[in-house]
């Protein structure tokens, strides 16, 4: 009997474990370990942040879920890894530590054949000073941080209705995030309350953003047909804007957050300020800072980890210039360049490297988005972790039936732009592949044919019929494994 | 209340021309009326809903083996 633990109940590590354990069956034990004792549907956590859905809305408890398929459940956070054992353990184990319930604060190693490591991104909020749902801005990144940007952005609202004038500041909140599609979406849903409320005249939203142009969402743009041309993001998410009365300020690196005022670097060096009275700042994301020993207890961690904290993988992470760089540079099947039984999909592995072109101000301090890897490349790259971990423990053949390069494969994307069965608005976007390919593609860098930009009603209700889906999918009801990521 | 025109010239002069070229929000295209009408179109939008789909399955089918 063969055991793998999966670190991380996200879209992700819960897409490996159901596959994992419906693949292996009863006769392998899969283990799921995770701090949270709840599954969220990450990408609705923007109508939570403007009140259109509940936090139960977007979770379910975890744990009944896993009791219906078997898999044994730890409400616990990893600490480090063994992958080689030690003097008193000989197989590779995980060392944990519980988060609740009787066990909490206790310490356990957990020894494992096959490990995934889904842990998803650590909210780096540290990192810029002042950022943060504790400190001075708010945030959309998880259900309880959008529950909290609800609550803030009802008292501007309460504001405005006083006569009040009201700046809302949104976007990156460090010089290297990403995830500017989740903050491009807050944005439009903020514009749409507001002007649902008749206050759009008391309401100035700003977009503040690390983008070289606006439209590159840290995926360096892209092109789309629309109205007898080819035409850029740039463009399109622009228009958005003009159209929703807000504002822009872009190739801005976020260093510091005082109450109501931010401090921001541009390109050109300058150090400037902006007013808000409401900020919904995206942080920076960094890898959970997990330990790595080997069989005599040395630190190991670099072997397995970047410098960020994410797992190294069977990617490509010799330094290039820019005009270098390759789809072939990206990871295929997320197994450990150092231990062949660890895989890491999702977040947790380490990009080989930007996709948006790197950029640094005049100062020398590098402006520009990390790579973004929405639930749709998570989703899939969690489930060929899990066949191709099966496929080894069945037939006993280290070999890779499945592969998902972020350079092959695309991604829709959909943008909620208001939430309305009538009137509500949603853009669509699709690119393929998510990971520019100029050998294949050299004018676009991407199949224009499969790239979409649109706005609309169908957006929305794309975007709600996927909200349902995934989470029927998630809660493993009847035929969830027809279902794609 | 009755506006005299003497009054409304005063006013209006009184109100602060705003030039909205020379910035960036003023470049890029804006919908129309009727782009925005064929936006919530229900007949319009339920065709999209189901091309958009398609075409977002075409993409997962295609991403990955």
């Amino acid at each position: 009997m063969a055991r793998v633990i999966v670190l991380g109940a996200g879209i992700s590590g819960h897409t490996a474990a159901s596959f994992l354990k419906k693949i292996l069956g009863k006769k392998h034990e899969v283990i799921v370990i995770s701090p949270n004792s709840y599954y969220q549907w990450v990408p609705s956590n923007i109508w939570v942040g403007v009140g259109k859905m509940s936090i139960d809305q977007v979770r379910f408890k975890l744990d009944k879920i896993y009791k219906k398929w078997k898999i044994d459940y730890k409400q616990a956070k990893a600490i480090s890894i063994n992958p080689e054992g030690n003097q008193d353990i000989s197989k590779p184990f995980v060392s944990i530590q519980y988060v609740a319930g009787e066990k909490a604060g206790t310490l356990e190693n957990v020894e494992y054949d096959y490990l995934v490591n889904a842990t998803g991104p650590k909210l780096n909020f540290e990192a810029t000073e002042g950022l943060g749902p504790d400190k001075n801005t708010v945030s959309v990144c998880s259900y309880d941080h959008a529950s909290h940007a609800y609550t803030e952005f009802k008292k501007s609202v309460e504001l405005m209705k006083q006569g009040k004038k009201q700046k809302f500041l949104i976007g990156t909140g460090h010089a290297m995030a990403t995830c500017q599609g989740a903050a491009f979406e807050y944005a439009l849903n903020i514009a749409y309350e507001i002007k649902k409320l008749k206050l759009s005249h008391l309401a100035e939203i700003t977009w503040i953003s690390n983008e070289y142009e606006l439209g590159d969402f840290g995926m360096s743009g892209a092109f789309v047909k629309r109205g007898g041309y080819v035409m850029s993001t740039k463009i399109f998410t622009e228009s958005i804007f003009a159209e929703n009365n807000v504002n822009w300020i872009k190739r801005a690196g976020v260093y510091k957050v005082e109450p109501n005022k931010v401090y921001y670097e541009t390109l050109a060096g300058e150090y400037k300020t902006v007013d808000f009275d409401f900020a919904m700042l995206i942080p920076g994301f960094a890898g959970q800072g997990i330990k790595a020993y080997d069989k005599t207890n040395q630190d190991i961690t670099s072997k397995l980890f970047a410098a960020n904290g994410f797992m190294l993988v069977d990617a490509d992470y010799t330094p290039k210039d820019f005009e270098d760089w390759s789809i072939d540079d990206w990871p295929e099947n997320y197994q450990s360049s150092a231990y062949n039984n660890i895989f890491a999909p999702g977040i947790a592995f380490a990009p080989p490297h930007s996709i948006s072109k790197p950029t640094k101000s005049t100062n020398g301090t590098a402006i520009f988005p990390a790579p973004p890897r929405t639930g749709m490349p998570s989703g899939v790259t969690g489930k060929i972790v899990a066949q191709n971990i099966a496929h080894i423990i069945k037939s006993g053949k280290h070999e890779f039936k499945h592969t998902a390069s972020m350079g092959r494969m695309g991604a829709a994307c959909i943008i909620s732009a208001g939430y309305s069965m009538t009137r509500g608005l949603g853009a669509t976007m699709t690119v393929s592949p998510i990971v520019p390919d100029w050998e294949k593609y050299p004018q676009w860098g991407r199949d224009v044919n499969a790239t979409v930009g649109e706005i609309g009603l169908a957006g929305h209700w794309i975007k709600l019929f996927l909200h349902y889906m995934f989470i029927h999918k998630a809660k493993g009801y009847p035929f969830w494994w027809l279902l794609p990521e | 209340m009755r506006v005299s025109h003497l009054s409304f010239n005063i006013i209006y002069k009184q109100m602060k021309t705003v030039v909205r070229n020379y910035k960036d929000e003023y470049y890029p295209p804006i919908p129309t009326k009727s782009t925005k009408f064929w936006r919530v179109s229900f007949i319009y939008q339920f065709y999209k809903f189901l091309k958009l789909n398609f075409k977002i399955m075409r993409i997962v089918v295609k991403g990955h083996s």
